[in-house]
């Protein structure tokens, strides 16, 4: 008989479960389930090219015009997976019930809401779907004022777009300053500049303490630096949380996140997990990622194993990101006790390098993408590197990897 | 018909490394490898990246933008997110320079 396999999300994790559980058992009925009314699209481009309105999500899909169709996978779309039986192995949608030998719950997450400033509200904007950007989209006309609350990647690329559309825009962040969670201070100012530099003003170490609509529409901000601020419009960027509830209907294990094992594996035999939804827990670490190569690359995993396979997943935190003309790109684990080494490579381009005892830890260039993949293997393979050979452009990165690639 | 292009001198393209050729409207990316020439298409299939900008291993290109890695001899897609094959044209070494035959 045929193994089934239901992969619930129709993320990039949902996806590369379906396309590898489907290519390592071709015989397999894959069934990709989604709740939204959309073929699987990236999204990404969500808080660039489709708030510019160069894009439409659906010219974005991720697994290419008719790729789920050509490769046999099963897609049923506008259906919500409401609970999983884990003892009958069905998994009950809005849609009917679904059998299945091997399950994927590729949930992903949601945003993390501001209780005075709800999903849903008028004139105020959360950002994740298609659905989402197109209504954002829709409000934001030249001269109008936006507020952001939030100065992560989404926040500011949401604003380095809708600075393009000749919105002005003030950004609230809770941080001394902006992604915080991932970048240094050199960085974080570098980017900073360029943002000012188009007309954005940053209240940082700040957030809001109340707002009020007005009776003309607008909304009025107060903020914890004794500002007020009329806008038009809110976004609000304040992260995401992993969206384990279809998980807990099956009283699978969970903390902040599906657990999993490097297999993927969660606590209820043949269910998988992948993607924002999860918590990787290994010996010594328990780590929760959001960004969109750990989606593929531990959606992958999941797949296969769902076909039978015993992978394991490393993980590596990577991420990029487009603002103006800045093309940013992160990888790996922000430390402490580090020691900062910039590479200047142009005007415009840098990379800046968090070190310690000679293995690079965390990296983010800047229009560097030339160099970034060769520092993905630096730290990937936790190569030791001299710190002079790091800021010399003379010495390529390459040639550090070269150098202590063992000979072949 | 097909039409015989002229992309670049042999001396142009460092051994592991490629160039972009842009030439009857069109952009190229030409690799050597340990000496053998291969010929892509130089804009990636996923996204804006240009493949002569990447990261070259061995018979592997990675786009520098996302990530994605195709098989320069064949175009196979050997990494996501990429998901499309990568146009690839036989490498036609004449006279010290490479060529390609093109529709």
């Amino acid at each position: 008989m045929a193994r089934k396999i239901i992969v619930v999300g129709g993320g990039p994790a949902g996806v590369f479960a379906a396309l590898e559980a489907k290519r390592v058992d071709p015989a397999a009925v894959v069934t990709l389930v989604s709740e939204e009314r959309f073929e699987p699209y990236e999204r990404p481009p969500l808080s660039k090219a489709v708030l510019l309105g160069t894009a439409k999500a659906e010219d974005t899909l991720i697994a290419g015009p008719g790729g789920f169709a050509q490769r046999g996978i099963a897609l049923k779309l506008g259906t919500r997976c409401v609970a999983i039986d884990p003892d009958a192995r069905i998994v009950n949608t809005t849609d009917g019930s679904l059998p299945y030998d091997s399950l994927v719950l590729a949930t992903g997450s949601r945003m993390r809401e501001l209780p005075d400033l709800p999903f849903g509200g008028q004139n105020v904007h959360y950002l994740r779907t298609a659905d989402d950007a197109i209504r954002f989209k829709s409000e934001l006309s030249p001269g109008s004022h936006l507020l952001i609350i939030g100065a992560g990647l989404i926040g500011l690329e949401a604003a380095a777009s809708a600075a393009a559309l000749g919105v002005r825009i003030t950004v609230i962040e809770a941080a001394s300053s902006l992604m915080a969670r991932t970048c240094d201070r050199l960085t974080a100012a570098r980017i900073a500049a360029e943002h000012e530099k188009h007309g954005i003003n940053f209240e940082l170490s700040t957030s809001v303490i109340r707002s009020s609509k007005q009776p003309d529409g607008t909304l009025l901000v107060e903020t914890s630096n004794g500002k007020t601020f009329s806008a038009q419009a809110i976004l609000v960027a304040i992260g995401v949380k992993p969206d384990d509830t279809l998980a807990v209907t099956a009283s699978i294990a969970v903390d902040d996140g599906i657990l999993v094992d490097a297999e993927c594996r969660t606590s209820i035999p043949n269910i998988f997990a992948a993607g924002d939804a999860t918590r990787l827990v290994g010996p010594g670490f328990s780590e929760r990622q959001e960004n969109w190569r750990h989606a593929q690359d531990q959606g992958a995993v999941a797949g296969r194993n769902a076909a039978g396979a015993a992978e394991k997943y490393v993980p590596l935190p990577s991420y990029w990101s487009e603002q103006y003309d800045l093309y940013i790109q992160g990888i790996g684990r922000p430390a402490q006790n580090v020691q900062n080494v910039i590479r200047t490579i142009s005007e415009s381009g840098a990379i800046s390098f968090e070190v310690k005892d000679g293995i690079i830890e965390h990296a983010i260039g800047i229009n560097a993408q030339r160099d970034m993949a060769a520092v993905r293997r630096l730290i990937e393979r936790r190569v030791k590197v001299d710190l002079t050979a790091l800021k010399d452009t003379k010495r390529p990165l390459n040639a550090l990897l070269k150098a202590a690639a063992p000979a072949s | 018909m097909t039409n015989k292009i002229k992309l670049c001198l042999i001396d142009e393209v460092l051994e592991g490394t490629a160039i972009r050729v842009d030439t009857e409207g069109r952009a190229f990316a030409v690799y050597n490898v340990a000496g053998q020439f291969f010929v892509t298409d130089d804009t990636c299939t996923h996204g804006p990246g240009s493949l002569s900008e990447g990261f070259i291993d061995g018979h592997i290109v990675e786009c520098n933008f996302h990530n994605g890695q195709f098989d320069i001899r064949t175009g196979e897609v050997v990494a996501p997110p990429c998901i499309i094959p990568l146009k690839t044209y036989p490498a036609i070494v004449e006279d010290d320079a490479v060529f390609i035959n093109i529709d």
